[in-house]
């Protein structure tokens, strides 16, 4: 790798160390197994950087992908790609949005509560398949398309099980919120 | 458009994945509709109370180190070509197919994929042309959102101001485009979403008889900008986009990544002009910018 390719990926590639990490934090649980998923997610790009094409997605969703990737292959699991099947209808979205809310949490409210460690409670009682898309979602800020890459599961199947962990992890929140007094009316629909 | 309809797009459009038409069809039923309109507030405030607890995780300082390091030990060193020789024909050929075969798999099983033009995806980055000219449309209009700065802040320290109100991770630029006949009217802390999920700086100048109106963005990196259809003012490292506006008019937008940085600048000026502009004044704002970067890395 040239010297140009090297500051290239250095400020484009390098820049993502802080997403990447707490992506395998919590993906891994363990700071010692973070630390080893972070530095081959690194090697790999870093081998593979003279065949990406910047322009053409993110290096954030990029770098995502692989350490999902590495990670799954430390775990044992196959990494997948979308099926047909996988995609779920847009009338299929919609009716599982049908469904109530079960939310009716008042969020509004948290930006002013200190509930970080309730949520990372929550995120780490989720199953993995909801914890890891919200993690893609709120903290990786990438698109449906982008997180159904970097999963390998297709975008109707990102949105439905996005909209099915909020639920999850809404009902985890609601006896903290209701302690809180901005707690939730079950069943309540918007 | 009712709530029922509403409410399948609510999610997507609040993140930002709704192509112009459900867009605006959406915005047209949330400013009637508070029920709706919360529903929104609350997703966004999930993602940015999530966003916050998962930032609360500390990266390690010496991590960043290690993978430098762990990066020069992988670069191998040269092989002699007295080994090179010794090695029979058929052995080269058999490890020409191995690496062949290796470089295959390595290349998917490193999530790599071939970009292909059928898989780009324009919406999202459309969608962030939009919000980007929403956000001048409203802020350069005197919106409440748009909370300006103090009037005593210095405009030669605003940028240094503005950069340790978010302690540093962002470099602000505030670039003086006086020659260009535009003065700097406000400023304030509003990025290009109206959550936090997308802080950073606006910059609000008026032209010089008060009749137009000129952004300039300071926001932490936003690659999705690049899926929106720019093209490249030549090897300057510049993206434009043209943006019809609604009103008539066409917003340019002119921006570029630096680092961890998206530098945006929008007006309904033509391209080339605003192009040039930009261009002048990247040059002096990245010697600000780097004499920055250096001044906070000194401890």
């Amino acid at each position: 790798m040239g010297r140009t390719t090297e500051r290239k990926f250095e400020e484009s590639v390098l820049c993502h160390l802080d997403v990447v990490y707490r992506m395998a934090r919590t993906l891994s649980r363990d700071p010692n197994e973070a630390d080893d998923l972070v530095q081959e997610t690194f090697l790999r790009a870093h081998r593979a950087f003279d065949r990406f094409d910047l322009r053409e997605c993110g290096a954030k969703p990029w770098l995502l992908k692989i350490l999902h990737n590495v990670f799954l292959t430390r775990k044992g699991q196959s990494v997948r790609q979308p099926t047909l099947s996988d995609d779920l209808r847009f009338d299929e979205i919609a009716a599982e949005m049908d469904r109530p809310d079960l939310t009716g949490i008042d969020f509004s409210r948290l930006a002013t509560d200190h509930l970080d460690d309730e949520l990372s409670k929550a995120l780490q009682g989720l199953s993995s398949q909801y914890r890891t898309v919200l993690i893609l979602w709120a903290l990786g800020d990438l698109s449906y398309k982008e997180i159904g890459d970097v999963l390998g599961i297709a975008i109707g199947t990102v949105m439905s099980r996005l909209f099915r962990a909020r639920q999850v992890l809404a009902e985890s929140l609601s006896d903290y919120a209701a302690k809180r007094g901005f707690g939730a009316q079950r069943g309540a629909s918007a | 458009m009712n709530c029922k309809n509403a409410r399948h797009l609510i999610f997507a459009f609040a993140d930002g994945q709704l192509d112009v038409k459900d867009n605006c069809e959406l915005l047209d039923h949330l400013k009637m509709c508070p029920a709706c309109t919360a529903k929104v507030d609350e997703h966004q405030r999930l993602r940015v109370a999530l966003r916050r607890s998962l930032e609360t995780i500390e990266v390690p300082a010496a991590l960043a180190g290690r993978i430098r390091s762990s990066l020069e030990q992988s670069k191998s060193p040269p092989r002699s070509r007295m080994m090179l020789r010794l090695v029979p024909v058929s052995l080269v050929a058999a490890a020409c197919i191995l690496f062949a075969f290796h470089s295959i798999s390595d290349f998917v099983a490193d999530g790599v994929t071939i970009p292909t033009p059928a898989s780009r995806v324009v919406p999202r980055g459309l969608n962030a042309a939009v919000q980007v000219s929403h956000k001048h449309l409203e802020c350069g209009s005197g919106s409440q959102v748009h909370s300006h700065m103090e009037s005593t802040v210095n405009p030669s320290t605003l940028g240094r101001t503005m950069s340790a109100h978010y302690d540093n991770r962002l470099i602000v630029m505030v670039p003086d485009l006086q020659a260009h006949g535009y003065f700097l009217d406000t400023a304030a802390y509003c990025g290009v979403q109206e959550t936090e999920t997308k802080q950073g700086a606006h910059l609000v100048y008026a032209s010089e008889l008060n009749d137009a109106r000129l952004s300039f963005f300071s926001i932490p990196r936003w690659d999705c900008l690049d899926q929106c259809g720019h093209r490249e003012v030549g090897d300057t490292g510049l993206k434009t986009y043209s943006l019809p506006q609604e009103s008539g008019g066409v917003l340019n937008l002119v921006y570029w990544h630096q680092d961890a940085t998206t530098y945006i600048c929008c007006a309904q000026i033509d391209a080339n002009k605003l192009s040039l502009m930009v261009q002048d004044v990247r040059l002096a704002s990245i010697s600000a910018a780097q004499d920055m970067a250096l001044s906070i890395a000194k401890p």
